[in-house]
């Protein structure tokens, strides 16, 4: 036997010394064009002209630390007010009380479609499905919920419960469970039920609480692995990120606020305005379609929620600016156009997308068009030009 | 005067080495690339758990079938084994290549040039006498033939130079030349990269150089392997080059396949020594001393002319099937009409978002399809911008939706497309109604035309 390895390798050493010495050379020359290059690859990074690893790592500094875990951190703060207010209105319901209620679900919502964008998988494994189904399910299921407060035996940790809890869950129960604020408060107050109302109520801020603190609490032990995850591989975090972004955009702008309520996926040609976001408020769904886009372009143009402080050195990393680098003008320029022309479909909308849809719902139609176009720019062009793989799904390439 | 050529050719003789050699490097990378396949869960994934599967024009009928899937990976990883070691020979490379060629027509999603690689070629071992010596059926028979036909050997080594030389040629193009696309797509974010990463593949000129270097490495690498001069210095580029590739790019064990059968090219005398080394190291030193050898004169009247004629048609069709793409008009990365099949490794970046309308051609009203309904995400990305793959799903969907009870059905779609960096632009004709549309092997006519030039091969 070790006659034969001497024979192979005395004859084959060589070759094989040869071969480290190829691989050995290429480096190292390549290594010298490197540093040769350096002084360049500063210049051009100050110059913004080159796609650069730094300019990666400051994007998802951003995303995770200006934007995530403050809109986070914002939502829980909002939802703890929301749930200590709760608790005082159930001591004494007043009108008062129930306005306030109102207010704060209005700005809970608000922040929740900046937070939703950060909402990935991988904060999301204590939650115990996606925290989207324990916040923003519509539209709610009243027999559920009407079901839930008669009887007290319900758990809204299962799939069952996603849609009788959440904000529009509380947006049926503060505008469409009495026709009017004074039946909504006599259902507190002097119902049969009203302890039943009360505890149900609470349950439902408690766990919106819960869940929403236990995604925050995710996030920040999360942040550091997500910024230092910064290669471009399909488990790396620009891919992670980009395919929420596109996610967001594709799922719960395009199809849950407006292609399904306005018909697009029914066979009959029906539509369904009582499927619109908000739909007992009446004049909120048009603003959290507004404020969804908006962050969506907030993101392309690196308007974080919260700047850090040291302003100076994030403030000009953006999607829009990495996409420059990577000498795409042409396609940030289109993406700009298609939020202007967004923008402008949208504003004409009845502030009840249901009215809207009750009305002439071709106007919806109209700004799905637009959304869409987007959604082709960000999946097809914007994936391509970052090199990101959308909706990865393991395999082999050639 | 050229007859005679021809016949001193095929009378010519070589050592058997070669042949073995190439038998076990085959079979025992066939085996761990099976292995690998079904460890990491594709099976199921890719082949199980879809509703639907893309398949080939005329091989409707190659399906998967459930969780017996399971027992075709089986017999290719056993037959796999058998030729490793050769035993059966003639009858586990048959097998091997039914088996593997199966699976890869169950769903085209999945194709990539170096399956289809590996099932041609598993095809001509079918011919060659890969098992006369050093096999368990040499040892069962107690002989064994030291030497075989030349042209045996030559057709492996010609058809990975044809594979190289055409994978040279169909970079000869504007796009991979002068644009340097798609490897800048590539290139330009791997930061993670050693050296390389961070600078220079951001930089054109250096991946231009790349692009260039690349095709000049395949146009000519099966011909300095073929000289004994070159062979050394080719065989180390070989390396350096596919294990470049299979730092870069997810492309599984094709990297591999390359290396160990680009071996085919060496002499003799290294092959006769690599054996010896195999058969030192698992200790089977005394199994050739029980074997009488056979003198090769008396080993050939299998090689019928039939066999050498399968073997001449399957290169005529080798060198010409490629060239199909010729027949069809606008451009080929577009239309991908004569795509496959045809060496066009790594060659263009596309992607595509297609949506579909299903409408009642009375009513007018329509809706759309939600294509996660029906296919999985690799199904969806790869139906996204490949014309054949949208009207198979188009008539799928027809069918689907008139089984529930739907009527007067129309399928039209949105269809978007980038190629190679350019901004995406509508591909499909929107007002064609697909299912009425037929598949074959004319030109698709509700392509929309493509509006650029990439010239070339």
């Amino acid at each position: 036997m070790r006659g034969a390895f001497l024979t192979f390798f005395h004859n084959y050493l060589r070759i094989g010394l040869f071969v480290a010495c190829l691989c050995t050379m290429f480096l190292v020359s390549c290594g010298d064009d490197d540093s040769q290059d350096k002084t360049t690859s500063v210049q051009d990074q100050q110059e913004n002209t080159q796609a650069n690893e730094a300019y990666l790592k400051l994007l998802l500094q951003q995303w995770s630390t200006a934007s995530a875990i403050p809109a986070f951190e914002d939502l829980v703060t909002q939802l703890t007010l929301l749930d200590n207010t709760t608790a005082t209105f159930c001591e004494s319901p007043t009108q008062e009380g129930l306005e306030d209620l109102q207010q704060l679900l209005w700005q809970a919502q608000q922040i929740w479609q900046v937070a939703s964008v950060y909402n990935i998988e991988q904060v999301n494994t204590s939650v115990v499905g996606d925290l989207r189904y324990y916040t923003n399910v519509y539209p709610v299921d009243i027999s559920d919920i009407n079901s839930a407060i008669s009887t007290l035996s319900y758990d809204l940790d299962t799939a069952n419960y996603h849609d009788a809890q959440g904000f529009n869950a509380l947006d049926y129960i503060f505008y469409g469970i009495g026709a009017t604020r004074q039946e909504t408060l006599a259902l507190f107050t002097t119902d049969s039920l009203a302890s039943n109302y009360k505890t149900y109520l609470k349950a439902l801020t408690k766990q919106l609480l819960y869940k929403s603190n236990l995604v925050l609490t995710q996030w920040k032990a999360y942040q550091d692995t997500f910024i230092n995850a910064n290669d471009t591989t399909a488990t790396g975090s620009l891919a992670i990120f980009i395919n929420r972004y596109i996610l967001n955009l594709e799922q719960n702008i395009r199809n849950y606020k407006v292609r399904i309520p306005a018909g697009v996926f029914s066979s009959t040609g029906e539509t369904y305005p009582d499927k619109v976001e908000n739909f007992y408020k009446k004049d909120g769904s048009r603003d959290l379609l507004k404020k969804a886009l908006t962050e969506v372009k907030n993101i392309f143009n690196g308007i974080y929620y919260k700047n850090p402080e040291d302003q100076d050195a994030f403030k000009s990393v953006s999607l829009k600016g990495y996409l420059q680098q990577l000498g795409k003008e042409d396609l940030v320029q289109n993406i700009e156009q298609q939020f202007d022309n967004i923008n402008e479909k949208v504003a004409v909308l009845d502030k009840d997308l249901a009215t809207q849809i009750n009305t002439d719902h071709l106007k919806l139609l109209a700004a799905h068009d637009e959304i869409q176009k987007l959604v082709v720019r960000f999946k097809v062009d914007m994936a391509q030009a970052l090199n990101v793989i959308i909706s990865y799904q393991d395999s082999d390439g050639d | 005067m050229e007859i005679n050529l021809y016949r001193n050719y095929l009378s010519k003789t070589t050592s058997i080495a070669g042949l073995v050699v190439f038998r076990i490097g085959f079979g025992v990378l066939m085996v761990l690339a099976l292995l690998r396949f079904i460890m990491k869960g594709w099976v199921r994934s890719l082949y199980i758990e879809p509703k639907f599967h893309f398949t080939y024009y005329g091989f409707e009928w190659v399906k998967p079938l459930g969780n017996y899937t399971y027992i075709i990976f089986i017999i290719a990883l056993l037959s796999a084994f058998c030729v490793a070691i050769g035993y059966k020979y003639y009858w586990s490379i048959f097998i091997f290549f039914c088996s593997f060629t199966y699976i890869e027509l169950m769903d085209k999603t999945t194709y990539l040039n170096h399956y289809y690689f590996v099932s041609i070629c598993s095809f001509l071992l079918c011919f060659l006498p890969c098992h006369w010596s050093y096999s368990v059926d040499a040892y069962h028979k107690g002989f064994s033939v030291d030497r075989i036909p030349k042209w045996c050997i030559d057709s492996l080594k010609l058809l990975f130079t044809i594979v190289y030389f055409y994978a040279g040629l169909v970079k000869i193009n504007s796009d991979w030349l002068l644009r340097g696309v798609p490897l800048s797509i590539w290139l330009a974010t791997k930061y993670d990269f050693p050296v390389l990463g961070n600078g220079l593949f951001q930089n054109q000129s250096f991946v231009l150089l790349m692009s260039w270097m690349g095709m000049l490495y395949d146009l000519s690498i099966a011909f300095l392997l073929w000289n004994s001069k070159t062979r050394t210095i080719a065989y180390m580029l070989v390396v350096v080059f596919h294990l470049m590739t299979a730092l870069l790019f997810p492309i599984g064990i094709f990297p591999y396949v390359m290396i160990i059968g680009a071996l085919v090219f060496f002499d003799a005398i290294f092959h006769l020594q690599l054996i010896a080394l195999l058969k030192s190291v698992f200790n089977l030193s005394r199994w050739k001393s029980r074997s009488k050898k056979l003198d090769i004169q008396s080993r050939l009247i299998p090689f019928s002319f039939f066999k050498k004629g399968i073997i001449l048609l399957f290169f005529i069709f080798q060198l010409l099937f490629p060239f199909r793409y010729l027949f069809y008009p606008d451009e080929l990365f577009w239309t991908e009409e004569g795509f496959r099949f045809s060496w066009r490794v790594m060659l263009i970046e596309k992607a595509g978002e297609t949506t579909f309308r299903v409408t009642d051609s009375v009513s007018k009203n329509y809706f759309l399809v939600q294509n996660k309904d029906f296919l999985t995400p690799f199904q969806e990305k790869q139906m996204g911008f490949q014309p054949d793959f949208i009207l198979q799903y188009a008539h799928f969907l027809g069918d689907h939706f008139k089984s529930q009870g739907h009527q007067n059905i129309q399928v039209f779609t949105d269809s978007f497309v980038a190629l190679n960096g350019r901004l995406s632009k509508r591909f499909i004709d929107p007002r064609v109604d697909l299912y009425t549309e037929k598949e074959s092997f004319r030109h698709k006519t509700w392509i929309l035309p493509f509006d650029d030039e990439i010239t070339g091969f």
